[in-house]
């Protein structure tokens, strides 16, 4: 695998959203820095997890390569080019070779379209003749598992796990060499949640596909992907293959995350785990100077409050943003 | 845990239906079960398995039309609140049954403060209660559910807080009015792993410290498994299962149940070793003539596809609805 060469590149991205106020002179009322200089890459062939929970910039991190949202800061390598420079006309056809799949199968698909109608759409935008996209939407529909004769069909007509079927198989259209999974199971049941991840295991063998799949269920990510970054308000705290972050975590935050995970064995651990759980609503931001979970660490130490730790490799392909791995403690 | 003691809440065949232009659907079909004190009862079932029209239908909260109640019984301490007009359930709901939903900033008016739905909430379930007063209740019960800074909770509206937060005083307005029963929907679904640990350790001191019995509905089996002590199983409006969660969760006797736990991501797995139940729920319009679970079934004979099988006992408090529970079914 190593040998494969990456195929996204992300170099220091970062996202400011500020909120306004007032009505007629809006200004700045306050900021979030979604994403903070974050960097990775995901090689050609490979699945790379990205796990955190609500507001720690996961979407927002995937949107920004795909640029739907756009960074403020930092390069965006796909297959060597920096798509921030591009024109508009020049990254409309590179779009082609990105895709989304989004959490919600059923507000992102066309309600007023039939079925064939929203996977052909993407197609006839590139100008495909209706002739070829219809033969393309059936081909498309059995790569999915579904019944191409049905394909008349509205949206609404079919169950979740259907329409995020639909949903692949739309974003499946253009052949694109990359896809961008926005957390696409976690609005279905258990049962279909297993049925959508065999299907996206296996075209991603099939069609050689890329996977940035980003999600908060730790469970499914270890299972799913290649590799993990852990997330957590903007900041990447760790990296490594899904199979160590999730046996070894190393950074305290990911120890934290892992503890409230709820499994279907016996196990109370995520009861002491909840106790300490961060009050993410009411924890009070820690100041810009220290570790982002400085604030609420078990393990924090004079350092953790003064400088913020960088992403540094501690072993193998392992990252860790955590001063307990840097330097000798105190 | 089996107690004793009259069950707080009975249910006896109830039936639930819909009209729809293509007929009546019968989302709800024969439940019954009993909820004692210090029970958590889960009940889980894939959409569309008639979970939460169960829930609803325990508090009233079905809109009639389009939906009715067709049959069966639902005791409250000895009352039948089927029986009831709406100007008793009013008594019922709040006073005797609190309930939380799955979105929490859905079940708060977005124009006004969290003091104002507080105050205004407890001073209607209970008119004794002077503004005052209810306010300390209020306070007191924010404290409960872990806010340590209630004057700052107070003085927000619904936008200003966040989904774990709204859950949180969701749950201190129902529990300020002291019910004798919870009822949960999903409350966890919409949530962060860390914010659901939380809440549903807040739900399971609850139970613990006074016995409040909680019925939780959920399609998470970690969920079940972290704070239910018993769990009833539904399919396609059935029950199929139900027993203590250790007996169920370790050796299910329906084979749908144990298709749904083989279809959980286990961390140690391979992907493609997870099992997953082929196919897709009934549809409730024309449901299978025999056990709904049949079509889907590795397992059916002949008689699957053409009876329902009965809802019986099976011993150890368990009880099922399957044809082959005694004989080869069972793992």
């Amino acid at each position: 695998m190593n040998a494969q060469k990456n195929l996204i590149d992300v170099r220091g991205v970062s996202k400011t959203f500020t909120v306004k106020s007032g009505t007629f002179f809006r200004k700045a009322a306050a900021s979030t820095k979604a994403v903070n200089n974050v960097s990775l890459t995901i090689r050609k062939g490979e699945i790379l997890g990205c796990v955190g929970g609500s507001g720690s910039g996961k979407s927002t991190l995937g949107r920004m390569i795909m640029r739907l949202i756009e960074p403020d800061d930092g390069a965006i390598l796909f297959d060597g080019t920096d798509l921030r420079t591009l024109s508009p006309e020049a990254m409309r056809q590179y779009r082609k070779r990105l895709q989304i799949v989004f959490q919600d199968p059923l507000q992102s698909l066309n309600p007023r379209r039939t079925v064939a109608e929203n996977i052909a759409r993407p197609l006839m935008n590139f100008g495909t003749s209706p002739a070829v996209a219809n033969r393309r939407v059936d081909e498309l529909l059995e790569l999915v598992g579904l019944d191409p004769r049905q394909s008349y069909r509205y949206p609404h007509e079919y169950s979740g796990g259907q329409c995020q079927r639909i949903a692949i198989a739309r974003a499946l259209a253009l052949e694109p060499e990359f896809l961008f999974l926005d957390e696409p199971v976690s609005a279905l049941d258990v049962s279909i949640q297993a049925q959508i991840l065999n299907l996206l295991s296996e075209l991603q063998k099939k069609l050689d596909l890329t996977f940035l799949f980003v999600s908060h269920d730790l469970k499914i990510v270890k299972q799913f992907c290649d590799r993990t970054v852990v997330m957590y308000r903007g900041c990447m705290l760790e990296t490594g293959t899904s199979e160590e972050v999730y046996r070894d975590p190393k950074h305290p935050f990911t120890r934290d995350f892992l503890g409230t995970v709820l499994h279907v064995r016996k196990d109370s651990r995520w009861e002491q785990a909840a106790e300490r759980a961060e009050d993410l609503e009411s924890a009070t931001r820690q100041s810009e100077a220290g570790c982002i979970y400085a604030g609420t660490c078990a393990d924090r130490f004079q350092r953790c409050r003064e400088a913020a730790p960088a992403l540094t490799e501690i072993e193998g392909a392992r990252h860790v943003a955590c001063h307990l791995y840097s330097q000798p403690k105190q | 845990m089996e107690n004793a003691g009259q069950p707080v809440l009975k249910v006896r065949n109830l039936r639930t239906g819909f009209a729809t232009p293509a007929g009546t659907v019968v989302a709800v079909d024969n439940v019954s079960f009993d909820l004692h004190r210090n029970d958590v009862l889960a009940i889980i079932g894939e959409s569309g398995s008639g979970k939460t029209v169960t829930a609803l239908s325990l508090i009233k909260l079905i809109s009639t039309p389009p939906g009715r109640y067709l049959g069966g019984s639902i005791e409250v301490e000895g009352t039948d609140i089927l029986q009831l007009d709406e100007a008793a359930m009013e008594s019922v709901r709040g006073r005797q049954i609190g309930m939380i939903f799955q979105n929490p900033r859905a079940s708060l008016d977005p124009s006004f403060t969290i003091e104002f739905q507080l105050i205004e909430t407890l001073m209607h379930h209970d008119p004794s209660l002077t503004r005052a007063a209810a306010l300390d209740v209020a306070t007191r019960s924010l404290q409960e559910v872990g806010f340590p800074d209630t004057a700052r909770v107070l003085a927000s509206y619904p936008h200003q807080l966040s989904g774990g937060m709204c859950q949180r005083i969701g749950l201190a307005m129902v529990l300020a009015c002291d019910p004798k029963l919870l009822i949960a929907d999903e409350p966890t679904t919409a949530l962060d792993v860390g914010v659901q640990a939380k809440i549903l350790l807040l739900l399971k001191k609850r139970s613990r410290e006074t016995g409040l019995p909680i019925i939780i509905i959920t399609h998470d089996m970690g969920v079940v498994r972290a704070i239910a002590t018993r769990v009833l199983v539904m399919y396609g409006g059935h029950v199929q299962e139900e027993g203590e969660v250790d007996d169920v969760l370790s050796s299910p006797r329906h084979p749908y149940t144990q298709a749904l736990i083989r279809s959980i991501p286990d961390p140690d797995q391979a992907i493609e070793e997870i099992s997953f139940i082929k196919g897709e729920p009934p549809n409730l319009l024309s449901p299978p003539k025999g056990c709904r679970f049949a079509p889907r079934c590795d397992r059916a004979v002949a008689l699957c596809h053409a009876t329902v099988p009965e809802w019986r006992g099976i011993g150890e408090g368990r009880m099922v609805r399957c044809h082959l529970a005694e004989t080869g079914a069972a793992q």
